[in-house]
């Protein structure tokens, strides 16, 4: 048994592994991932650094990122190009979100993708978006949040969750690539809107505005704020919606749950349950406006 | 190696179970096939691994060890069945390291040397060869309780994802067939079966049979439930990635784990490491009985004169 043991022992120490030895402290830690192709890849990264607060402890009055931008003909390429700027070895594993830009219209961003799972190692539920010029976002310095991508990622959230506006991740994509399937990504735009979201003196910050398909890796359409909610609803990934009506000539509001949607040839069913903001009933009057603005919403958006 | 009578029936179940699970979860996916046509793989695999091992289950529920009876009725074809079973035993066992340390070098190490992690499997297997059936068999009913924590985990943190989008894609012909003889070739659970039945025991002489048919249907059942979870949460993924449970086990959030796939791969690491030990121990045991067979035969010879 001590023979066998000192063997091991023996093994271990003097194989001269070559296991990937870099310690956390080493790797740059990316947080969020804004991709764009305009003839090269472009890579902008938001890497984590405690370096704020000057070593130990996470200050999180601080930003606590850094970004680094790099291109290259491919996204690998990218990619090492930003290693070789930070001088440590990329982790993305946990990077929380990945922009994609709108160079990805002409081009197909399959091949992005598979990548960062496969080679990078991104995990499979990160969460994926687009913008028009996706490097915007790593250029807002969010002041909520340890780091400044858990903005943008509580905006996506905060939306899904109300079932307005689609949450697709890395795992949505690929497999709906693989399927054949178009994958609807929110979509996040630049805007001036008051101060203290960001450290910009301007009010400058991110808004969700609406979504876009992604088919085969390449970006198509625009459907704004309403379309999307009704995009939501038709295709079944949300049964909920704030709805506005018109109601003996008032603009009145409600939440429509339950919302199923069953196209019949041109046209389409809606079924729904109705209630007031704060969740009291409804009068039926009110439930029959509510239900025709329901339906011309998905009508106009089908 | 020698102890007989040392391991009860359910040991010997939670043996070949842990065999069978750690092959479909530790062995790499080579085929890129549709969910539907890996399920019908698998289904099609154990139905040829069990009317394959029909002869060696049957034997099994007189309560006979099938090299002995065979070997009862000519010393050659005894001999020649007993090598043969051994050199696939060991053969799957060689097999088994290789994998498991690729395995672990992709999922739990992000690169390095696979040799080294071959090398300390290689010693774990023969070390727990050489420490007989009967801790195999203790050691074993630990390493299951493990693995069925673990997949338990996995499998309730992916509800939340599941979705029954892929199932109904079709796959060809030709991937099912490349599926199906990739899901045989990872068996040897019956031989080893065989090879540890003279270990066990059993009350009644049907006990060790129906030890077997219980195995076959769980087999099915387990390997059922690894590869529709792995389907239904990575819907047309599944057929690109090479060891599905693990990617699977990389989107389960609990706790404050954010991800099981580096947990889920260490555990099957082991169980694999373990799997490679029952296969040594059952590549030596076949001979073994056979061996044992030809000296009792000699000695009652010797008795008789």
């Amino acid at each position: 048994m001590k023979k066998l043991v000192l063997i091991i022992a023996c093994i271990m120490m003097l194989t001269g592994c070559e296991a990937d030895m870099t310690e956390l402290g080493n790797r740059a830690i990316i947080q969020a991932a804004a991709i764009d192709f305009n003839g090269k890849y472009q890579v902008s990264a938001l890497l984590f650094s405690g370096g704020g607060s000057g070593g130990d402890t996470i200050d999180a009055s601080q930003e606590n990122v850094i970004k680094v931008s790099g291109e290259g003909e491919t996204l690998s390429e990218a990619i090492d190009n930003i290693s070789l700027i930070d001088g440590k070895k990329l982790y993305m594993a946990e990077t929380k979100l990945l922009i994609l830009g709108g160079g990805f219209e002409k081009v197909s961003a399959a091949d992005a993708l598979e990548t960062l799972y496969f080679d990078m190692r991104c995990s499979l539920n990160m969460p994926v978006c687009c913008a028009e010029s996706a490097e915007f976002l790593t250029d807002l310095q969010f002041t909520e949040g340890i780091t400044s991508a858990e903005k943008p990622l509580a905006l996506i959230e905060n939306a899904h969750r109300m079932g307005v506006s689609p949450k697709t991740t890395l795992l949505d994509l690929l497999a709906d690539s693989a399927g054949g399937r178009a994958s609807l990504l929110p979509r996040l735009a630049p805007v001036r809107n008051g101060r203290g979201m960001t450290s910009s003196e301007d009010g400058k910050t991110a808004v969700l505005n609406g979504s876009r398909y992604m088919k085969s890796g390449m970006l198509s359409g625009y459907y704004n704020g309403e379309e999307t909610a009704a995009l939501m609803l038709m295709t079944g990934k949300s049964d909920k919606i704030m709805l506005s009506y018109l109601h003996n000539d008032t603009e009145q509001t409600c939440e429509a749950y339950s919302v199923r949607v069953v196209p019949e040839g041109k046209n389409w069913r809606v079924s729904a349950k109705f209630r007031t903001r704060n969740g009291g009933s409804l009068p039926e009057s009110e439930q029959r406006s509510a239900l025709s603005a329901l339906t011309e919403l998905i009508s106009k958006t089908a | 190696m020698l102890k007989r009578n040392s391991i009860s029936t359910s040991q010997l179940f939670c043996i070949l179970f842990l065999c069978r699970l750690s092959a479909e979860v530790v062995y790499p996916r080579t085929v890129s096939g549709t969910a539907a046509e890996a399920v019908l793989a698998l289904i099609i695999a154990e139905v040829v691994r069990f009317v394959l091992a029909l002869p060696v289950i049957i034997y099994s529920f007189k309560g006979c060890n099938i090299h002995r009876a065979v070997y009862g009725k000519n010393k050659f074809l005894g001999w020649c069945g007993a090598l043969f079973a051994a050199l696939l035993l060991g053969a799957a066992a060689l097999r088994t390291l290789f994998n498991s340390s690729q395995f672990a070098v992709k999922n739990l190490l992000n690169g390095g040397v696979s040799w080294v992690v071959f090398a300390v499997s290689a010693i774990f297997a023969v070390y727990a060869a050489i420490m007989g059936a009967e801790a195999l068999a203790r050691s074993g009913a630990i390493f299951l309780i493990a693995a069925a924590l673990i997949s338990v985990t996995v499998i309730l943190a992916d509800i939340p994802y599941m979705s029954t989008e892929g199932l109904s894609a079709r796959g060809s012909f030709s991937a099912l067939l490349k599926d199906t003889v990739e899901r045989v070739l990872r068996g040897g659970d019956y031989l080893i079966f065989a090879a540890l039945l003279p270990y066990v025991n059993k009350k009644k002489s049907s006990s060790t049979g129906l030890t077997a048919m219980m195995f076959a249907v769980s087999s099915l059942l387990g390997g059922l439930v690894i590869t529709l979870t792995s389907c239904l949460v990575l819907r047309e993924m599944y057929g690109l990635c090479e060891y599905p449970h693990i990617a699977a086990a990389s989107l389960a959030d609990i706790a404050f784990f954010k991800r099981l796939d580096g947990g889920a791969a260490a555990v099957w690491t082991l169980c694999a490491a373990f799997r490679s030990g029952v296969l040594l121990f059952a590549a030596g045991s076949a001979v073994a009985e056979v061996y044992r067979a030809g000296h009792s035969g000699a000695a009652k010879e010797v008795g008789a004169q």
